[in-house]
């Protein structure tokens, strides 16, 4: 048995009785069927055809392209706009927020991919910038030793204060410093610690960082050249690669 | 393989048998029983009219073919409805997601980042997603199920019956004799010897499950009620939307998965990566909350449905409603009371309407007239029904009464208008009774009189009007016996046919007093013989009886008609009968005429008429079982007025596939099961109707379908601009992947976070919209079309991803980059920043001022954007579900602030907002940072942009209706 669908619609005389029912209709009148493009360019999200001409689908989807170019247009504009404005508010040489710095990270691997010369000079311009010299880390420099003591079993660990603009460590005028120890199990294992420049102590002179705008790295100064650093080496390797550290 | 393929045929031809079978179900019965003499029927059923079945053969039928109850029906087991909860369209999809985030994880795993365990934990949140959804409606299913069941009437019923030649009362689970629940009609009929109708379910001289024809589920009702149980689920109109959606959704999911994909390849990922960015994609596209809210939605609007006695089993239900545009209504018990009532009386020449409400508040006739106590006095002594005992509490109307739909009417009447009819009869001593019968057509009964002076005998008689009248030789006017001359008689016809047109079923009223002389006191009165008096009687007047309209139908099917909703009766009631019922609740409206109405008033024959002239029309079943399909078709489509009679429950379900079906009876259960929506009266429906239905009027109020309708639409309205809302957000949460793809910057939006919009933030504003009100008079609209009204339309997802949600992207985005920026990242090196931004070993990434950031300082960083950019998305959905308020008309026209829980709803949003990022500990466990309070306003004036955007296209749908810009950007 098939069923029977009747859509009020086509029914004529339903529409009729409508309009006898009163002005309170508030059917407002909709050209129907044009809800899908026959135009190669319309979303195919539905499958049917309408028996409208061709050509004014296309017009009615020309326009919607045209309105869609429109409005990205203004929306590309209005986001260039609030990024070009954003970025006036920028200051040159500190970030606006530094939330994520407060504690500055440390690097502890050598980066011997990065030969450093200490040749060279500092610019100077507009901040002035302490020179770092390699040598100040003797041993663990990797001037004498490009294998940083690891073929000695006495490797190096170069540790690094990340660069933070504005960050004043230490308290009081006092250098921050590193010691060193073994873990519990290691004790008897690891040997003598030895800390180049000696004490473990970062030289204060290195900060505040002003900013790669303030204080631009020359052109034949290597990686870490403005930061500070300091090395520890022991004598005894533990049992682990330094890695584990 | 071929094991398979031998499966395969063996359902296929189970399958085919359950069709042969339903089919054949379909078809009309083949019983001759009432077209065979009584000796024939006696023989076959090894009973006799007079003494009954012998107890003991009648144990023997018992033992054979089981008690006279329906079998019940198979109910579904539990596990299988909540497993049908968790199979659904969208269901299904986020399955599917959930596979591919498993499939993700591994293949993350087995590349060895061990790390990343989002993917996991997506693909668990989807899998709870639908597992807690699909508790959700089967609970709401589970609680509707236990509401029907506490309505079954428990209480057996009592049927007499003869045995070993005894009158006995037994429980109706042995026998029934009422066909009203088979075909609809208002009684059970008058069963007697002659065959009046070639359908058995018509015809007068059958009772369907007496003990002695057919028992159990082999009676004609328990085919029917089989016949339900056998016809197949229909999808409801909003799981079809859903469908076709959730088609969009996964079509649009592919293609933007594919082309990321080939872009992925094309800028020189990895094969395996470029499968991860797919199914990200893929995933990221899944609308997660949507199921929650169209489920939620569905089960307010059910709760308020419920507070006004509509009860829906099926959640679905409640849209269906809303866009019925046929109601197909079974007329007795639902369009009628079900109970025959005196409705007019003729006496002294006048046509006198009596009071036909169901509470007795209508107005009442002039009864101060002789004739009409002549009149009250026939109606009340020559009748056999009686009240059952211990009644007196009972308002009248409600009484039960022993006899038969125009006794009982009758009596109530009498009860009503003169009272104590009992006491009265006591008191007009019976003599003798001549009960009805289809030769005479009359019934009669001797009384003596009152006053014990008087030794007259009283004869009253009732029946065929025209039968009566022939007996008469005077008529009553005023009180005085007036000669029956042919004046009389015309208007005695013209009153008749007038009753009778209004499909009233008409009884003739007379009496006489029996001479003194010729009969006294003692004389036997032999009924057989009828040794008596039976012409030249005196005529007291016609009174004419219906089922008459429950009071609130008509007012009910005229609002249907103006929301644009066809009413169709359909009923196996007599054609006059049917149209006048119709004419009487507003089916056939003031001035409708039928093709046969036409041809009378222009005098030509019927074939002539013009059928597109005529509004109405009135098939009756014969008719019915002659048309193809596409006849049918025709005539649904030419006449808005239609009535169909005498249809038997097979040609119910032939009807029944038009939308939205009511009915009471069991015979109405298996269209209640085809249609898309079936309405029960939860009074006085019988179990299978309600069964097989999918909404209950617990009030068996028509007026509730009304509500109900109502509803539908404002849900349907509303789930439009949830879904639209719920689809919005889809396009910011996923441009951030789709630029972390192709632009290489760190990744500004976690799947943590999108899990955290889509089901917890923004579920509670989606689901307010369901609290909106109508936009416009929703009940002076037509229906919608199923085929063009789409849930999800073009507009609609094209109006919300690629407008709407495009401007939350850019406001995402500028809020990522100004969050970057300001944190050190100026835009131009986040772009291609990636792999190194990425690299779990750099721990001195440099920012654009020269800093060094470790990994887990990136890490966080990274978070902060997660979060900025869950920040920019709350602001624009804020100013989202402000213009998805309305559709039409401006917000401000609808009130800003009327839908209260769409206020607490924002409130709640950005509650949840600030508790999410200000919380202790949220970092490490959902990655969310505490922002900036500055952040929380860069995306503010995209808010803004949304929300006067909205305006201005609202303003262009309203000002230019039918232009480009109406087409394209109404949903």
């Amino acid at each position: 048995m098939e069923g029977v669908y009747v859509e009020p619609e086509d029914a004529g005389v339903a529409g009729q009785d409508r309009e006898q029912l009163g002005n309170s209709i508030k059917s407002v009148p909709r050209i129907q069927n044009i809800t899908q493009h026959p135009c190669p360019w319309s979303f195919p999200l539905d499958q049917g055809h309408s028996d409208k001409s061709t050509s004014m689908l296309c017009v009615i989807g020309g326009l919607i392209l045209l309105f869609y170019l429109v409005f990205y247009i203004f929306l590309a504009g209005m986001f260039a706009l609030t990024m070009y404005v954003m970025l006036q508010t920028l200051d040159d040489h500190k970030p606006t927020w530094q939330d994520r710095l407060a504690t500055p990270g440390m690097m502890i691997r050598p980066n011997t991919e990065n030969k450093q010369e200490d040749t060279g000079t500092v610019k100077n311009n507009p901040k002035r910038s302490c020179q770092f010299n390699r040598t100040l880390l003797d041993e663990c420099s990797g001037i004498s030793d490009p294998y940083y003591g690891y073929q000695d079993a006495k490797p190096c660990i170069i540790i690094k204060l990340n660069r933070v603009i504005g960050l004043l460590p230490g308290k009081n005028g006092v250098a921050p410093y590193v010691t060193c120890g073994a873990k519990k199990e290691d004790t008897e294992k690891i040997g003598e610690l030895m800390y180049f420049p000696p004490n473990g102590t970062f030289n204060l002179m290195y900060y505040p960082y002003y900013g790669k705008k303030a204080q631009p790295l020359g052109a034949n100064v290597g990686h870490g050249r403005f930061s500070s650093g300091l090395a520890v080496t022991s004598r005894r390797c533990c049992r682990d690669p330094p890695v584990s550290w | 393989m071929f094991e398979m393929d031998g499966d395969g045929k063996a359902k296929k031809t189970k399958k085919e048998k359950k069709k042969e079978r339903l089919e054949g179900m379909k078809k009309e019965m083949d019983i001759d029983d009432h077209e065979i003499t009584i000796e024939e029927l006696e023989m076959r059923y090894n009973t006799s009219i007079k003494t009954g079945l012998s107890s003991t053969y009648a144990l023997e039928v018992l033992e054979r073919d089981g008690a006279n109850e329906l079998r019940p029906p198979k109910g579904t087991p539990e596990y299988v409805k909540f497993a049908r909860q968790l199979a659904g369209g969208l269901q299904c999809l986020m399955w599917v997601a959930a596979c591919i985030c498993f499939i993700a994880f591994g293949i993350e795993q087995a590349r060895g980042n061990l790390t990343s365990f989002d993917n996991l934990y997506l693909a668990i949140t989807l899998i709870a997603v639908v597992v807690v959804t699909g508790c959700f409606g089967y609970y709401q299913e589970f609680k509707s199920t236990n509401i029907i069941a506490s309505f079954k009437n428990m209480v057996p019923q009592q049927a007499l019956v003869i045995r070993d030649g005894q009158k006995n009362q037994i429980n109706a689970s042995q026998l029934v004799v009422d066909n009203s629940s088979l075909t609809g009609e208002s009684e059970p009929q008058s069963k007697n010897a002659d065959c009046t109708h070639e359908n058995p379910l018509e015809t007068k001289n059958i009772a369907f499950f007496s003990t002695t024809c057919l028992e159990g589920d082999r009676t004609i009702i328990g085919r029917i009620a089989s016949l339900a149980s056998g016809v197949g689920n229909e999808k409801t109109p909003i799981a079809i939307e859903i469908e076709h959606f959730v088609d969009i959704i996964a079509g649009l999911a592919m293609f933007f998965g594919f082309t990321f994909f080939v872009v992925a390849m094309f800028i020189g990922y990895a094969f395996l990566e470029a499968m991860i960015f797919f199914m990200a994609i893929v995933v990221a596209y899944v609308p997660e909350g949507l199921l929650a809210t169209v489920t939620v939605c569905l089960s307010l609007t059910a709760k308020r449905l419920a507070k006004k006695n509509c009860v829906v089993k099926n959640l679905e239900a409640v849209e269906t409603l809303g866009s019925t545009s046929v109601i197909c209504s079974d007329k007795t018990g639902t369009l009628t009371q079900n109970r025959m009532t005196v409705a007019h009386l003729w006496f002294d020449n006048h046509v006198h309407a009596a009071d036909t409400t169901e509470d007795q508040s209508g107005q009442s006739f002039d009864q101060s007239s002789e004739t009409w106590r002549a009149l009250a006095r026939i109606a009340g002594l020559c009748n056999r029904a009686v009240f059952r005992p211990d009644q007196e509490g009972l308002p009248i109307p409600r009484r039960l009464v022993v006899g038969d739909a125009s006794e009982t009417a009758l009596l109530k009447f009498t009860e009503l208008t003169v009272g104590n009819v009992m006491d009265y009869r006591n008191r007009f001593n019976k003599v003798v009774e001549v009960p009805f019968n289809s030769t005479n057509k009359f019934q009669l009964s001797v009384h003596e009189l009152e006053d014990p002076l008087d030794l007259r005998y009283l004869l009253v008689m009732k029946g065929a009007p025209e039968r009566i009248l022939e007996r008469c030789s005077t008529i009553l006017i005023k009180g005085q016996e007036q000669p029956m001359d042919e004046q009389w008689k015309e208007s005695f016809q013209t009153a008749y046919m007038d009753l009778g047109g209004l499909g009233e079923r008409v009884l003739g009223f007379c009496h006489v007093y029996l001479d003194e002389k010729e009969f006294p006191r003692g004389y036997h009165f032999d009924s057989d013989e009828m040794n008596f008096t039976t012409s030249a009687l005196c005529f007291a007047g016609l009174i004419s009886m219906i089922d008459p309209p429950r009071a609130t139908v008509p007012d009910a099917v005229m609002k249907c008609r103006t929301a644009g909703i066809r009413v169709v009766m359909v009923t196996g009631d007599h054609p006059i009968t049917a149209r006048a019922i119709a004419a009487n609740v507003g089916i056939i409206s003031e001035g409708s005429e039928t093709v046969e109405d036409i041809a009378t008033r222009k005098r030509i024959p019927v074939e002539q008429v013009n059928k597109r002239d005529a509004r109405a029309c009135v098939i009756n079943g014969g008719q019915l079982k002659d048309m193809s399909s596409e006849e049918l078709d025709d005539v649904l489509r030419n006449h808005p007025e239609m009535v169909f009679a005498r249809t038997s429950p097979q040609q119910k379900l032939i009807i029944g596939s038009i939308v939205a079906v009511t009915g009471d009876g069991v015979n109405d259960s298996p269209a209640l099961k085809k249609a898309d929506i079936g309405i029960a009266m939860g009074i006085s429906g019988s179990d299978a109707a309600k069964n097989a239905a999918d909404m209950i009027l617990l009030d068996d109020n028509f007026a509730s379908i009304v509500t109900g309708v109502e509803q539908g639409r404002l849900i349907f309205d509303n789930l439009k601009k949830s879904i639209a809302y719920t689809l919005t957000k889809n396009i910011p949460e996923l441009t951030p992947y789709l630029i972390y793809i192709t632009c290489s910057v760190p990744l500004p939006l976690g799947c943590i976070t999108i899990l955290f919009i889509e089901l917890a933030t923004d579920i509670y504003p989606s689901v307010s919209l369901a609290y909106e009100k109508a936009e416009s008079d929703i009940m002076n609209l037509k229906p919608r079309n199923p085929r063009r009204d789409r849930l999800v339309n073009e507009a609609l997802a094209a109006y919300s991803y690629f407008q709407i949600g495009a401007v939350q992207s850019f406001a995402g985005f500028t809020n990522y980059f100004a969050a970057m920026a300001q944190e050190g990242w100026f835009p131009l090196l986040c772009v291609g920043l990636r792999a190194q931004w990425e690299d779990v070993h750099l721990q001195d990434l440099q920012d654009s001022y020269g800093q060094e950031w470790t990994f887990s300082q990136r890490l966080y960083q990274q978070y902060t954007c997660y979060t900025v950019f869950f920040v920019s998305i709350e602001i624009c959905q804020i100013a989202d579900v402000l213009i998805r308020k309305t559709r039409r008309i401006s917000v401000f026209q609808q009130g800003l602030f009327r839908n209260k829980v769409l206020v607490s709803a924002i409130v709640f949003q950005l509650l949840l907002g600030n508790l999410l990022c200000y919380c202790p500990g949220m970092p490490n466990i959902f990655n969310f940072m505490p922002i900036r309070v500055q952040w929380w306003f860069i995306p503010v004036p995209f808010g803004i942009l949304i929300f006067v955007f909205d305006e201005v296209r609202k303003l262009g749908v309203r000002r230019h209706p039918g232009s480009w810009w109406d087409q394209e950007l109404y949903y």
